[in-house]
């Protein structure tokens, strides 16, 4: 039943990873998340920037962001330091050339990277910033452009895993971040399970596994916990990247390896630990066995003897009593003595049977 | 022509040996044995703990054998008898 659960899960954890390995292209090649963006499909043509209902003044400064999107004047965008984008100008008829009809100065909130016939590539600064990109521009009156705000973002790293993934967010109304509940409870879980697997190794190394202290049940239950835990923290962290939080993408797909690996370890201790307490039992099986089947065929042969002895006093007495009177004859009852014997064998064995009590019993079926 | 029939201290010795055998095998293994972890330690820690009490079982081996064996002695006595009268 296990491993049918095992396969789902790995398939299910297939067609996830799949689902966001799109969302973990974008995010490791950008390096900087937009702030609810999360697709990168390049940016709009100048052109095709300036015809859209963004550029709503005559004179519009527009953001062009690397996922597609044009953000234009009344606009309000939030994006991390470090973030790439491009600014383009669109007058009464369209995108005017860069550097001639009007110029983008270079500042420490937005420093210029590049630029093209029609655009300046630029790159916000690690400083903290909201307010008009208009300002940048140089040459023209009257420019309206969307506000930007740079946010700094706070960062949660999955420190469990062997290389660890970092994330970085911007703090809302959950200031613990996208995940910071089911990652303490995953936490949790994983401290737990790395007591329990302790304490079975431990038992399945001590002289008797049986007599340690490994808790199957307590096993059973940390892992249904763990599994529950991991779960959570996987459809937190594939929330996360579909909202586009920069490294939750990787971070999804490293935990789903992990959690499969830490589950596997878990019943890989717990296994073991029933192989000690067998290997244990199988011992204590033979004595039994050995002790059992010893003194029955000991007492076996002494019973014989004695029966045998007895019988044939008695039978011997019948057949003087047949020369004196041929109307004896012999019968079962001559055997009462050692039938009272074998009767009393019985009972001492079924009193002592009963005093083993339900051990012998659990044992037995 | 009837086969003659065997002496009954043999069908005991059958009998008896048979029993044995079959706790003997019940003891090594068991038969509702369950699969799952918990069920698989407490069977183990029974079958230990069966283990730590030897002197009952040697009382219960030498009780049923003592009773098997007299019986048997019995019967062979009796078989012997009749045979030589």
């Amino acid at each position: 039943m296990r491993s049918t659960e095992g396969q789902l899960r790995s398939t299910r954890s297939r067609i996830l990873a799949g689902l966001v390995a799109c969302w973990l292209v974008v995010a490791l090649a950008s390096g900087g998340a937009v702030a609810g963006v999360a697709a990168d499909v390049g940016y709009q043509d100048a052109d095709a920037a300036c015809s859209s209902d963004a550029a709503t003044s005559e004179f519009s400064m527009l953001l062009l962001l690397q996922n597609g999107d044009v953000v234009g004047p009344g606009e309000t965008v939030e994006l991390y330091p470090g973030t790439e984008a491009r600014v383009v100008f669109c007058g009464g008829s369209g995108e005017e050339p860069a550097g001639d009809a009007w110029t983008l100065a270079d500042a420490e909130e937005l420093s210029i990277e590049g630029s093209g016939e029609y655009h300046y590539t630029v790159r916000t600064g690690d400083v903290a910033f909201e307010g008009d990109i208009a300002t940048f521009e140089e040459q023209r009156e009257g420019v309206e452009g969307p506000t930007l705000t740079i946010v700094t973002p706070q960062r949660t790293t999955l420190s469990y895993l062997d290389d660890p993934v970092t994330l970085r967010f911007v703090t809302g109304s959950d200031n613990g971040g996208p995940i910071a509940e089911e990652l303490a409870a995953y936490n949790r879980s994983l401290t737990d399970a790395a007591r329990i697997r302790t304490t079975l190794s431990e038992a399945a190394n001590s002289s008797s596994p049986t007599g340690a202290d490994g808790n199957v049940t307590a096993a059973s239950k940390t892992r249904r916990d763990l599994n529950a835990a991991g779960e959570n923290l996987s459809g937190a962290l594939f929330v996360a990247a579909q909202n586009g939080t920069a490294g939750a993408a990787q971070g999804f797909v490293r935990h789903e390896a992990h959690h499969e690996r830490t589950l596997a370890a878990l019943d890989a201790s717990v296994e073991r630990y029933l192989a000690a307490a067998q290997a244990e039992a199988r011992t204590a099986r033979l004595t039994a066995i050995g002790a059992l089947l010893g003194s029955f065929l000991l007492f076996g042969a002494v019973g014989g003897g004695i029966g045998q002895w007895i019988a044939k006093r008695d039978l011997e007495s019948i057949r003087r009593e047949r020369r004196r009177r041929s109307s004896v004859e012999y019968g079962w009852s001559d055997l009462k003595k050692a039938f009272a014997i074998a009767a009393l064998g019985v009972i001492a064995g079924t009193v002592l049977s009963v005093l083993l009590g339900s051990t012998l019993l659990e044992v037995l079926l | 022509m009837k086969r003659p029939d065997r002496p009954a201290h043999q069908f005991a010795i059958a009998i008896a040996l048979g029993s044995a055998a079959v706790v003997a095998v019940l003891l090594f293994l068991p038969l509702t044995a369950g699969s799952d972890p918990a069920s698989r330690l407490a069977t183990a820690k029974a079958a230990v703990s069966l283990a730590d009490q030897l002197p009952l079982l040697v009382g219960v081996g030498a009780g049923f054998g003592l009773a098997a064996g007299s019986v048997i002695g019995g019967l062979r006595a009796y078989h012997q008898e009749v045979e030589d009268r």
